[in-house]
This record gives structure tokens, sequence and C-alpha cells, in this order.
């Protein structure tokens, strides 16, 4: 088993090296749109902000629409976007679309709980001391959400993780794929546990990092 | 300092229509240190509100200073709330923040040098005693340190007043005694108009010079702080103050007694053992004291006892009359 994992580290190592840009660059883009549409959702409902339920419930069906499509069949459905976007329906560039935007609405929920476990009072406080809504958002929302928050982007890469060993059904490459070539196409077993032994340690790794990021932040404790 | 006109706030839910304030109308001088107290739900947390518009009002007006804020918006709303302070029951700091960031970010929001900011806070938190906690996360503070770090926040920006909803509710009683010495510093020598809510009518006693009484949405009662705990007008103020007046004897005695058990309240120096001698004489009755205490409001006392009077029936009666004549108050609470 080891000779045979032996001879494909090449394309192992090429693997990781597309499962890790595409989680990476989707990771970024969910972390800065999600985190956007995150804000948008929390301070439309808050009557301390914006609220405006129109654009709240609009924004919010829109974002539930693409969390209850599986990630599978949106990959699919959006690939033809794909081309728009970066110009091909194959390959990691391609998957990084669908993966964006549904790590996108898995990350936009999460951020928006993030906000509004965010005390009321020290918002109220900060009301009354006179400032802006915006340096309360920035001064005071976001930095009392941040360990919060960054255990939600602990939790959104872990499943962006997941989704993209789908992409090796369009071609997308990574370890899905690997996987899929070698341990489903051609029964080379050992293959597929590699690259499951690889996606635990991976998991763990991430998390182990969101850990002590959150921990390090978090001074409530 | 503060001015109510016929003021109203009424929030509108699905079905029904809760009126959290009705046609408040008084005046908050400068200096004040004024208490408003009354029951759970009366409204007092939404009165309080209306002064720097967390709560717009629905009716009436509100003016600060003589001028009207229940029309202001963006910049002149968010000047006019950086000069009055506010602290809360639940301390209300963030978290994430040191005690210096706390305050910090109060002062660089009124647009203070940082050169500036970094010596004011210095000041602030000697003044409030806590030097050596800058550096703390809130986290790590007791409550009466917290909430000495929000007045600290508070008073930040040259405030000139300083709305407190429940500040010692959170409180045990030492931690309440020191914050409260606090903000009665805070008043005498920065010269800031302190509005205290609060349900502890202990506070009031304490620290305040005046008081509005609120019921159900209205003000009840309001005046000068002695005058409403010793001489209460409204039912509602009495009902309160008489709760704070009970007295615990036990049963097994009280079914002893033999001739009315009368409640006598005096106010400042008018001795009560006097009154209870000189009328014990003229009608040759005894008095059985059961229980007594004088409290101190501000630095005014007033005394409250519990007799039990003996002797004959026609000269108890003479007796109890002539105390109701000569002290604030006498009522037979139990005539056997
Ligand atoms: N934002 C709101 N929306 C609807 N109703 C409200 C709102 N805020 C307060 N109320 C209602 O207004 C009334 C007065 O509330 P308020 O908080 O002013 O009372 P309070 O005297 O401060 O009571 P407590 O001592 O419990 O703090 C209550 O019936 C309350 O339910
Ligand atoms: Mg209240």
């Amino acid at each position: 088993m080891l000779e045979n994992i032996l001879l494909l580290k090449d394309d192992i190592i090429e693997a990781l090296g597309q499962t890790a840009f595409m989680v990476l660059t989707s990771l970024l883009i969910a972390i800065i749109i999600g985190g956007l549409f995150g804000l948008l959702l929390y301070t439309t409902s808050n009557n301390l902000f914006v609220k405006n339920t129109v654009i709240n419930k609009v924004v919010g069906i829109l974002l539930n629409i693409i969390r209850s499509v599986p990630f599978l069949i949106l990959m699919i459905l959006l690939l033809p976007l794909s081309k728009l976007i970066v110009g091909t329906k194959i390959g990691s560039e391609a998957v990084i679309v669908p993966l964006s935007i549904a790590s996108i609405a898995f990350f936009s929920r999460l951020a928006e709980a993030s906000f509004s476990d965010v005390p009321k009072g020290i918002l109220e406080a900060s009301v009354a001391s006179g400032a802006s809504k915006p340096r309360i958002i920035f001064k005071i929302l976001i930095p009392e959400a941040l360990p919060s928050l960054v255990k939600n982007i602990t939790v959104t890469a872990i499943s962006i993780l997941g989704f993209s060993a789908m992409a090796g059904l369009v071609g997308g490459g990574g370890l899905g794929d690997l996987a899929y070539r070698y341990g489903y196409q051609r029964y080379e077993t050992d293959i597929m546990i590699a690259r499951v032994v690889i996606l635990i340690i991976l998991v763990q790794v991430i998390q182990w990092i969101g850990d002590i990021f959150a921990t390090a932040l978090d001074k409530k404790l | 300092m503060v001015e109510f006109k016929n003021t109203g706030v009424t929030f509108k839910q699905k079905r029904n229509i809760i009126k959290a304030v009705s046609g408040a109308s008084f005046t908050i001088e400068k200096g004040d240190i004024f208490g408003i107290v009354g029951g759970s739900g009366a409204g007092k947390s939404t009165l309080l509100r209306t002064i720097n518009l967390l709560q717009p009002v629905t009716t009436g007006d509100v003016l600060v200073k003589g001028k009207s804020v229940v029309n202001l918006k963006g910049k002149a709303l968010r000047n006019l709330r950086q000069n009055i302070g506010m602290i809360f029951q639940h301390f209300n700091l963030a978290e994430n923040k040191t005690v210096s960031q706390n305050i910090a970010f109060v002062l660089e929001t009124a647009g203070h040098k940082r050169s500036e900011i970094k010596s004011r806070i210095k000041e602030l938190l000697e003044f409030v005693n806590l030097s050596d906690k800058a550096n703390a996360y809130p986290s790590k503070l007791s409550g009466g340190q917290k909430q000495r770090v929000a007045i600290a926040r508070a008073l930040a920006n040259n405030t000139e007043i300083l709305l407190c909803d429940e500040p010692t509710s959170a409180l045990d009683v030492e931690t309440t005694a020191s914050v409260l010495a606090l903000l009665k510093e805070i008043n005498q020598r920065l010269g800031i108009t302190v509005i205290i809510i609060t349900h502890e009518l202990e506070v009031v006693k304490a620290i305040c010079n005046r008081v509005a009484v609120m019921s159900e949405a209205e003000i009840v009662e309001i005046g000068n702080v002695y005058e409403v705990f010793t001489n209460p007008q409204h039912q509602f103020t009495k009902q309160l103050i008489s709760h704070t007046q009970r007295f615990d004897v036990p049963q097994e005695i009280l079914n002893k007694l033999s001739g009315p058990l009368v409640k006598i309240i005096y106010k400042g120096e008018k001795a009560a053992e006097a009154i209870l001698s000189d009328t014990a004489e003229k009608f040759g009755v005894r008095y059985n004291i059961l229980h007594g205490k004088i409290e101190y409001i501000g630095t005014n006392p007033t005394g409250i006892l519990y007799v039990n009077i003996i002797g004959t029936q026609e000269n108890i009666l003479l007796a109890i009359k002539e105390l109701e004549e000569k002290t604030q108050k006498a009522e037979v609470i139990l005539s056997a």
C-alpha cells in the first residue's frame, strides 16, 4: 500500500495544492462577501442600526435558497457562470465559483449569528455615548464579535474542504478528484484511505489553528 | 437642566398599544441628584431614555438645558449624547477592550487628540480609583469595579448630566454604598446633575435630594426626598414606603397584647420619648415599645416606633388622639 502511495506522491502533493487553492480562495471570498452579507442581515434586523424588514427578508430568502441546494447540484447549475467569470467550465478555477457562492451563503448566516451574540447593552451604551453607526460597527460590533467570527470561519473552512472534495466530479482536481480517479474508478482502495487520512489530518489542523486564534482573541474568559 | 413637558411614550405592538410613559411634566434642576422610583414596568427606564433620545417620544417635549431634544438628528444628536453620560445595571462595557480602551472609545468619538486621550484616561481612572486596572479586561474586574469603569467612561467627555439606570441593582450592599458615594462625589465635586432610576428606596434615601415616584406610566408624586418619604401623599407612594417599614414582631407576642398596637412616625429632632412620656403621664397609660428604628434620609432623621398602649379604653383613645397631633403620623395597626 505504501509503495502505491509513494508512487503517487507527486500526484498527491499536486492534489493537495489544488485543494488548498480552492479552499483558501473560496474561504477568503466567503469571509469578505459572506461577512458583509452577515453584517447586512444583522443591521437590517436590529433597530439600533438600520432595521429594514424587506431587505432582510429578501437577502435571507436568497441565501436560504442557495443553502438548500445540495452542493453537487449547485456546482453543475453554476458551471455556466464559471465560464462567464473565470472563462472555463473545468478545473479548480471553475470550481471556485460555485464553491465561493456556497461558502458565502454558509458563512453569512454564521456571521449574522456571531453579530447577534454581541450583547445589546454594549451597543446601546455606544449609541448613548454619541458614536456614529459606522463607528459602532467597526470599533465595537466587529471587535466584540471577532472571537465568535473566528470560530465560525473555522467551521466554514472545514465545510468548504468537504464541498471541495466533490470538485473532482467536474475535473476540478484536488484530493477528491484523486480519490475519485484512483480509488473509485480503478478500485485502488489504498488511495482512498490515504486521502481520507489526509482529510482527517487537515480538518484537525484547521480546527486546531482556529481554536488557537479564537482563544487568543477572546478576553471574556 | 432637564424638563419634561407632557412627555408621553407609547409602544405599538401587533395587537395592543402599551403606554409606557404618559403625560410626565416636571423639571430636574442643575445640581440635583434626582431619583426616579417605581414598580417594575412602571416606565422609569423609558422616561430616562427620552433624555438622550435612546427612546423617541410619542407626545410632548423634553428639554435639555432649555433646548428641545426630541427632534434632534445626526450630528446634533450625537453631540448632545456626547455630553450626557449614561450608566447601566449590567455595566455594558466592551468585553474585548481593556479598561483604557473602553474609555478611549468615547474620547475618540468626541474627536480628542491622542495625547489628550492618554492623560484624560489617567485622570479619570484616578478619579474612580482604578489606576492599577488600566490594562485589565472587564472580565477580570468585580461588579463594583466594572461600574466604576462605566462611570469613568460616562464622565469622559465633560459630561453635565449623568443618567443612571439601576446602577446598583447588580451589586451587593457594600459595593452599592461605594458606588453611591462615588455618584455623590461626582455631583458635589464636579457639579454634575445625576438622575438615578432605582427600585431600592435606600438608594434614594442615601443620596438623592429630589425624587419622582412612577406608577403605571404616570408620575404620581414628586418632591423633596425628605418630604416624600416622611409625608407621602399618593396611595402608591405610601404603599411603597410601608414596605420598607415592615416590622417583624413574632406572632405569639402580638397574640398576647392587651391594648392596641400603634405605629408612630416622627420627623426630625422631635424626640419621641418626650411625647410618649408626656402622654403617658397625662392620660395614665403605659407604653410598651415593641420595635423601633431611626432612618436617615440624607442627613435628616426620621423615626418609626411600634408601641403597644396599655390602659383603660377611654385613656387609650385620648392618648392616641394626642399622638396623632404631636407626631408625623400615629396609626393603629392592631386593635386588640
Ligand atoms: N421597546 C419596547 N417595546 C415594547 N414595549 C416596551 C419596550 N420597552 C418597554 N416597553 C414596555 O413599556 C413599559 C415600561 O417599561 P420600562 O422598561 O420603562 O419599565 P421600568 O419602570 O424601567 O421597569 P423595570 O424596573 O422592570 O426596569 C413596560 O410595560 C414594557 O413592557
Ligand atoms: Mg428599567
